[in-house]
């Protein structure tokens, strides 16, 4: 079931919030087990077989989680990291491998076409931090029950945030789980609103620019310069409002639940160097790389290059959990390196005691490019359809041709200005959301009926939107 | 409860209020919308209310968009042209199983082509044509927004509304005997746009492996045998089309298997089956684009065929 179908908004959402808020005032444990029973039923719409896949998958880390606990066996520990792994693999990389093998080694097997089950590299990595945790006893209260939800709450099953279990249990054990708290839900709705109209009003419009300007390069055909650049530009936009729509919306629902999941985005492409970029873009995942792989490496603390090469291998591994394809790992390796080149940069600045470019406009723009250039590598479908793409906008164009063409600026300009407008000259909705809930502590002084009816306003043409045939997956499920 | 809550709670409710009522005009407006502006100038209501006012004819012809805007008979003549754009097997079927139960025509022509397998054709988001061809008609005690392909186009007609000045513009035009007729050519040469619009058709019309086990062919088979068990004469037809486009379909290996299974379909069923695809090689002007006829061809094609077939 995707956030941005009509029997997801009209009916499975209001069903499962307030038959939640009904059972939670005769028993929290009831309201709970409804959340799990939503979120299964979520899952299992997709594709009823892999339900099982996820509930075994639960209630085996749920135990490794509890030997972990017990025992603190490092073995153990190797063994339930490598089973989740061994899963993803199986799911995700094994016709990667296959072919891999039969391109390089002329092996000749064949390939298996497993069905990726949705979302697993979320809930794996969501349930090895979680063994993980208990491995190190930083997990103190353990129940089946919290824990199922933790792993298939259906906000951020499929796409994310990558919640670690402290930060959501906590709020499943509290005593005020399951109290209507009228703030939150009201939030949650303006949040959820914002999310699902940038979805269906940004990145689905911006998307038809961009889709058939990556075909053309899949298909090998040739680009022009700004052909190249305005394909890869709206996909930069279209990523970014797709996931952050998805991560906006998931955020939202978990408020109407009273429930808070963590910030996955701020404004990623307002930051000045690619190190801001990504503390900013998919936070989620950047915090379990770096806690689960870049410090288990030795992060930062044994020299520069250990440093450097800790930071490419996390790159490069991260690049690969996007998906089977050496597009994703060079996707990756173009961000180590864009890391290793802006600490570099940053050491060589400190010494000067300036930095090289200090206007922050200039730096956006040029952090901008740098992303936009390595998410082509990210959006084609083949190796030669990106490396096209990527030399046509990094060669000169020639100016005669580029001169006749300048005619089509303007239009591409006005193509690509409601996504910049909402990207660079506005807040983003975690902004938006902080700046809503001081106000709403302040009824006195201030009024939401405004931004409440300008959400509603949002929703519901969404709704009509999506009721009139606009619809598409989100980009994240695929991974 | 304290005022900050009241103020959320007043604010949710709004919130849900709002939603109602833009949810429900906004339906009750297209329902409107669909019912007055948008089917009245409709070619598929068109040919539906056409399809619904015809009962004895001497020729009722069925088929997709290269029949409904090829095949334009003479005035006055008692020969019908039902077809309409982009219609699958199944669904010509169901239309002529519904006309044989109900009407009656002295022969049929049916149109068939590779293409007819391709499979777009059998996506999910079709019409279910026994609410609109069953002699019971439903559709017209349905909301016009249970139309699929009405509702999916939603949006193009409002933008079309009101671009064109609050109309919904038709290039066609639908003549007394059903066809939709084009009065554009095809420009000669093909221009940039047309070599595009090619790769696009061969392409989205290219056979996938298996196709020959497609259950259309038993539906085309069964629709032959119906129109047979009702003493009907038949008569299969594929349309013409340009030699730019004919030519590098030609080449594609599940077309012309396709082709030679529609004439051995045809002799084991013992009807005639007329292949015109160069029929106008060397008249261009008789065509919209590189695979419909215009107007003029479709009048000039329309009594060769009749000819042709000779019933």
């Amino acid at each position: 079931m995707l956030f941005n179908s009509l029997e997801f908004l009209l009916l499975f959402v209001p069903l499962c919030v307030c038959s939640f808020y009904i059972l939670a005032r005769f028993s929290q444990k009831a309201a709970l087990l409804n959340l799990v029973f939503f979120s299964l039923v979520f899952y299992s719409v997709w594709n009823p077989y892999y339900l099982a896949l996820l509930v075994s998958s639960i209630s085996v880390n749920y135990i490794l989680g509890g030997l972990l606990q017990k025992h603190q066996s490092k073995l153990l520990l190797a063994f339930a990291v490598t089973a989740n792994l061994g899963s993803i693999a199986y799911f995700k990389y094994l016709d990667f491998l296959i072919g891999t093998s039969n391109s390089l080694f002329e092996t000749e097997w064949t390939l298996q076409h497993v069905i990726l089950p949705l979302g697993i590299s979320f809930f794996t990595f969501q349930q090895i931090s979680y063994v993980i945790e208990c491995y190190r006893g930083e997990i103190k209260d353990r129940d089946f029950k919290s824990y199922a939800l933790f792993v298939s709450f259906f906000p951020q099953l499929i796409a994310g945030p990558i919640v670690r279990f402290q930060e959501i249990s906590h709020q499943f054990l509290d005593k005020t789980f399951g109290q209507v708290n009228w703030t939150k839900i009201l939030l949650g709705l303006i949040i959820f609103s914002i999310g699902l109209s940038k979805k269906v009003f940004l990145a689905d419009d911006i998307a038809a620019q961009a889709t058939p300007i990556f075909a053309k390069a899949d298909a090998g055909e040739t680009l022009t310069f700004l052909e190249a650049w305005f394909g890869s530009i709206s996909y930069s936009f279209q990523i970014y409002f797709d996931f952050s729509a998805y991560s906006d919306m998931a955020i939202g629902l978990g408020l109407m639940l009273g429930l808070t999941l963590p910030v996955n985005f701020l404004s990623p492409y307002k930051a000045t160097n690619i190190i801001d970029f990504w503390r900013t873009w998919h936070i989620t995942l950047s915090r379990f790389l770096r806690d689960y792989l870049y410090f288990p490496l030795g992060g930062n603390r044994d020299g520069k290059f250990r440093r450097y090469t800790n930071l490419m291998i996390v790159m490069l591994l991260g690049g690969l959990w996007h998906g089977a394809s050496w597009n994703f790992v060079i996707w990756g390796g173009i961000h180590g390196a864009y890391l290793m080149i802006n600490h570099g940069v940053r050491l060589v600045s400190a010494k000067r005691g300036k930095p090289f470019i200090s206007n922050a406009v200039i730096n956006v723009a040029l952090t901008f490019i740098c992303v936009t250039l390595a998410w082509v590598f990210f959006r084609a479908e083949t190796l030669d359809g990106a490396l096209h793409m990527a030399y046509v906008m990094i060669t000169p164009p020639d100016w005669e041709q580029f001169s006749a063409k300048m005619i089509l600026l303007p239009k591409l300009a006005y193509l690509l200005l409601p996504c910049a407008v909402v990207t660079w000259l506005m807040p983003n909705s975690i902004q938006i959301m902080e700046a809503l809930e001081k106000r709403i502590q302040q009824p006195e002084q201030f009024n939401l009926k405004i931004p409440t009816a300008l959400a509603a306003f949002g929703f519901s043409m969404c709704v009509y939107f999506i009721f009139a045939g606009v619809y598409s997956e989100f980009i994240y499920f695929q991974f | 409860m304290s005022k900050e809550i009241a103020e959320s709670k007043k604010n949710t409710v709004l919130f849900i209020g709002i939603v109602a009522f833009m949810l429900i005009t906004l339906i009750v407006i297209s329902e409107l919308f669909l019912r007055l502006v948008v089917a009245p100038s409709d070619n598929f209501y068109k040919q539906l209310n056409f399809y619904h006012s015809v009962e004895n004819v001497d020729i009722a012809a069925f088929g997709d968009s290269r029949m409904s805007q090829g095949f334009y008979p003479e005035d006055g003549s008692r020969v019908v042209n039902l077809a309409y754009a982009s219609e699958n097997f199944e669904q010509i079927a169901q239309k002529i199983d519904y006309f044989l139960q109900t009407k009656h025509a002295d022969k049929i022509i049916l149109q068939v082509g590779h293409h007819m397998f391709a499979d777009y054709r059998f996506d999910d988001d079709r019409r279910d044509y026994s609410v609109f061809f069953s002699p019971e008609q439903p559709w017209r005690k349905q909301l016009h927004l249970q139309d699929p392909e009405l509702r999916g186009q939603l949006l193009n007609y409002w933008q079309l509304f009101f671009l064109a000045g609050f109309k919904i513009p038709n290039q066609s035009s639908f003549s007394d005997n059903g066809a939709v007729l084009l009065d554009m050519e095809m420009t000669i040469p093909p221009t940039e746009d047309q070599f595009y619009y090619r790769k696009e058709r061969i392409a989205e019309h290219i056979l996938k492996d298996g196709f020959e086990s497609r259950e259309t062919w038993d539906i085309l088979r069964k629709t032959i045998q119906r129109i047979k068990a009702e003493n009907v004469p038949l008569c299969l037809v594929s349309f013409p089309v340009t030699a730019f486009y004919s030519e590098p379909v030609y080449e594609l290996e599940h077309t012309v298997s396709a082709f030679k299974k529609i004439e051995e379909l045809a002799a084991e069923e013992k009807v005639p089956y007329l292949m015109y695809w160069d029929y106008y090689e060397d008249e261009p002007t008789y065509f919209r684009n590189l695979d419909h006829l215009n107007k003029t061809g479709a009048r000039e094609f329309a009594n060769d065929l009749i000819d042709d077939c000779g019933f």
